[in-house]
């Protein structure tokens, strides 16, 4: 820097310190404590205080006779008032005698106490002690809303050095993986006015966030300039964002501020700071131009409303909810899903005047946690991507009313019905188990593939979700948890229930209810579990059928070989027919396998 | 024509680019500094205030510090003293010109100026120009006037009521009993209300420090009525067992708060309290705000 930059420098610097330095001296008169004066009051003792003195205050100290006596009597005066009744009044001289003992007392008089134990006023009353209770401070410890004088003065300082790392050459090595990324979070900062914003830790906390992130992601820093670019767009959006957010908090407040929420909105910060540089590094680098795009008010960065719905999406959970929702690995997975979608589809963002996202993913928090079960971390984020991911598909199509009713996503309610009914407690059930986690991932990520390739036989007539996929889930499940034994893992349920998706997805006659109320598709899989677990099956059987493969296969080949020829209740019973033949076919020590059982059904179906 | 070179003023001492610096930067720092001469002013009668006041409540305190000498009691003003602390307060603070006072309004301190000037009008016994002045600050937002301040100006007509009992109080006795009754129950009806507003601003800012001040408040107002009833039924009297409920409570309350502010230095007070009124700290049946 050459000296007249230098001067120039110089003086800028020293006119924004001043300026601080002026406004934390008024600061400073606002809140300075002031001593507020007491009301008049005569704080001399009168007969009436000194009776109450020794009759409520000391009741047990022993008393010489004479006071004895004066209380005694003023016992009496006191119930006449009461009573309306005639008394005689103390004398003139007995009122002074009773003040005086009060005021010995108080004066712990040895005169007159030395052998009688009396407990006097503890301390003498000072002008130490009078301040203490009477110079008054503006605001209670800890809410003061301005910025304190060194953090003013401090924050002014990093201001001033920010320009001058982030402007002057050479002061910084931007050679280094590094140098790059903390040269980005400086010039990003250089927008952010510490001294006056209520930002609390947050550089700093930045700063560490962006360091570790590369040390632990090191491939994610090339030597093209779109992640430092990445860093710079999302530490603006998240320390702009994060002032707004304490301001109004402070707002609300009535100008009080609370420093355990503004940690709160600090802490997740950054942790969708950390979150999106590490999940969003790749896909932002596989094309950049949309998800960095152009900085103005018609195509802002992706990833800064990403950002920002992520940011909103976890402060505005109601207290407590958020841990049943996501915790920093679902967050991660949610933020990387939402970066895809909106990449695919701009329109999630642009269509919504950039809120749709943070909607949709507040939905499916709230739609979701409210299920039996607790399967937060593991599930609602995975779901999550699956939504997010089809909906970048078709969002036309999976989310129609996206901007007026944002809860009438429809891959959400299909997850949401599927959740609910696998979730659901086996009550008086012969097959108790309760599908994992995994498991019901795998179902809802069939249902919901189904759902986007195939919408037809999920929605009704005025495009909601119908109740195809509730009588195809319901009754299968049941089916299985009514003819089901230990043998059958819930992986295999899994699979079986993947199968009957598929197959009602292809053909809506499955759904066709036979005489007995049951759908097709689930007196299939009824049918095959009472044989395939038959109690009293024997040995041979057991050891042929009740192998995941099998059981497996079973239903699956039942299924393709059914939706080939014209569906009824009579189709059922050749099924039935065929499987008992392969049962005593098997118990005679005849050779079985799955081909043969194919080709003996589409035999007798057709 | 021989050059001047800025940075030598002779063979043996030189300006560096760096001292320039460090110079300009002091000067213009320091500069930018001033302009505050109107917060000064305030600062001013800031102090005046707190010394006024100060002195004001050791002496209703009867302050009595073993160990005080001479020249240190002399430090606390007598009553002619205290009331040409709060005139002078009021002088500084009538002073500003229009430019000052907006300048006042923009730095967010109008609301404090408010409060000490009706705070010293009233412990002046101005009571039209109390008025005016509470009337401009109940207009203020939150942006404008702060906790404290703000809890003042609620809580200043129970002090003037207080304050208009003790005169009441104060006055020549009379011989007539139903003219005794007559100022007995003056005095009740004033403190009643006064308390009543002394105890809402109270359970308001039931955290803020000023809780304190309320409180004292109260308990001053308490001593006024039991002075009534010592004054105009019988020199053992008492008031009515509601009221000395409440002084408990708020004694209570004293003692309590003290412990959780730790403001051990303040635990006289309750002493003091407890000395001049006659009355335990009770918490039972007492609500904590």
């Amino acid at each position: 820097m050459g000296t007249a930059e230098l001067i120039l420098f110089a003086i800028q610097s020293a006119i924004r310190l001043g300026a601080q330095a002026k406004r934390s001296f008024i600061d400073s008169t606002r809140a300075r404590a002031l001593v507020l004066p007491l009301p008049d009051f005569d704080p001399n003792s009168n007969p009436s205080i000194a009776a109450d003195y020794f009759l409520k205050v000391y009741p047990d100290v022993k008393r010489p006779r004479a006071l004895q006596r004066l209380l005694e009597k003023t016992v009496v005066i006191r119930d006449a008032i009461r009573e309306g009744s005639t008394y005689e009044p103390l004398t003139s001289e007995e009122e002074k005698e009773l003040v005086d003992f009060h005021m010995e007392a108080l004066l712990s008089s040895d005169a007159t106490w030395k052998d009688k134990k009396i407990k006097v006023g503890e301390e003498y009353i000072t002008r130490e002690s009078v301040n203490a209770m009477l110079k008054i401070r503006q605001w209670e410890k800890g809410t003061d809303p301005n910025p304190s004088p060194l953090q003013r003065m401090a924050g002014t300082i990093f201001e001033i050095g920010i320009d001058y790392y982030a402007h002057v050459p050479g002061a910084l090595d931007k050679n280094t993986r590094q140098g790059k990324a903390i040269h980005s979070l400086l010039i990003s900062l250089d927008d952010v006015q510490f001294a006056d914003k209520p930002l609390n830790d947050l550089p700093v906390r930045l700063f560490v966030a962006t360091m570790e992130t590369i040390s632990e992601n090191p491939d994610i820093v090339s030597k093209n300039t779109d992640i430092q670019k990445l860093i710079k767009v999302t530490s603006v959006a998240l320390a702009k964002d994060v002032s707004a957010r304490i301001e109004f908090l402070t707002k609300e407040r009535s100008g009080v501020r609370n420093p355990d929420l503004e940690k709160n909105v600090i802490e997740w910060a950054e942790l969708v700071f950390r979150s999106v540089l590490s999940s969003a590094g790749k896909t932002v680098a596989a094309d950049p131009n949309t998800y960095l795009g152009v900085e103005d008010d018609d195509t802002s960065a992706f990833v800064r409303h990403v950002s920002e719905a992520a940011l909103g999406f976890v402060l505005d959970q109601p207290e407590g909810e958020l841990s049943k929702a996501f915790g920093w690995d679902g967050l991660e997975v949610v933020i990387k899903a939402s970066l895809e979608a909106v990449g695919k589809n701009p329109g999630i963002l642009l269509d919504s005047d950039n809120k749709g996202l943070q909607k949709l993913i507040a939905e499916i928090a709230k739609e979701l946690s409210g299920l039996d079960n607790i399967f937060s971390a593991q599930v609602l984020p995975e779901v999550a991507r699956l939504i997010l991911e089809k909906t970048g598909e078709n969002l036309e199509l999976l989310w129609p009313e996206m901007t007026t009713r944002p809860e009438r996503h429809l891959l959400l309610t299909a997850a949401s019905q599927t959740l609910k009914i696998l979730s659901k407690k086996p009550e008086g059930a012969l097959w108790k188990p309760a599908f994992t986690s995994e498991d019901m991932l795998n179902v809802t990520e069939t249902v919901l593939g189904e759902f986007a390739a195939n919408p037809g036989w999920a929605f009704d007539a005025a495009g909601k979700v119908n109740d195809n996929l509730r009588v195809a889930l319901e009754a299968s499940v049941e089916a299985l948890r009514l003819r089901g034994n230990s043998r059958l893992s819930t992986k295999t349920a899994t699979n079986i229930l993947r199968a009957v998706i598929k197959a009602v997805a292809t053909r809506q006659e499955f759904l066709e209810e036979l005489p007995n109320g049951k759908p097709i598709v689930a007196a299939t899989v009824d049918v095959l579990m009472e044989k395939i677990f038959d109690p009293n099956n024997d040995e041979k059987v057991a050891w042929r059928l009740l192998r995941t493969e099998v059981i497996e296969g079973l239903v699956e080949v039942s299924l393709l070989a059914l939706n080939k020829c014209e569906l009824s209740s009579d189709k059922i019973d050749k099924l039935k027919g065929v499987i008992e033949a392969q049962l005593t076919a098997i118990n005679k020590g005849k050779g079985w396998d799955l081909e043969k059982f194919e080709s003996d059904l589409t035999t007798a179906l057709t | 024509m021989h050059k001047i070179n800025l940075f030598t003023l002779n063979k043996g001492f030189r300006f560096r680019p760096q001292s320039i610096f460090l110079i300009l930067f002091l000067v213009f720092f320091l500069s930018a500094c001033g302009s505050i001469s109107t917060v000064n002013y305030l600062r001013d009668a800031q102090e005046m205030f707190n010394q006024t006041a100060m002195s004001e409540n050791q002496l209703k305190k009867s302050l009595d510090e073993p160990g005080l000498t001479t020249s240190k009691r002399e430090n606390i003003l007598s009553a002619s003293g205290v009331h040409a602390g709060y005139a002078s307060v009021i002088h500084s603070l009538n002073s500003f010109d229009t430019e000052q006072t907006n300048q006042l309004k923009q730095d967010k301190l109008w609301g404090n100026v408010l409060m000490l000037k009706s705070l010293a009008y009233y412990r002046l016994g101005e009571i039209d120009n109390l008025n005016t002045v509470v009337t401009e600050a109940k207009v203020l937002d939150a942006t404008e006037i702060f906790p404290r301040d703000k809890a003042m100006i609620s809580a200043i007509p129970g002090l003037v009521r207080i304050n208009q009992a003790y005169r009441v109080i104060q006055l020549p006795t009379p011989s007539d009993n139903n003219e005794k009754n007559n100022r007995l129950v003056e005095v009740e009806s004033l403190l009643h209300k006064g308390i009543e507003i002394l105890d809402e601003t109270r359970q308001k800012n039931a955290t803020h420090p000023i809780r304190f001040f309320l409180i004292e408040s109260q308990l001053a107002g308490y001593k006024n009525l039991v002075a009534a009833y010592v004054k105009f039924v019988n020199p053992v009297a008492v008031p009515q067992e509601q009221d000395t409920k409440n002084a408990e409570c708020n004694l209570w309350r004293l003692t309590q708060g003290l412990i959780k502010d730790e403001l051990k230095k303040a635990q006289a007070n309750v002493s003091f309290w407890q000395n001049i009124l006659g009355v335990k700290a009770l918490g039972a049946k007492c609500s904590s705000q």
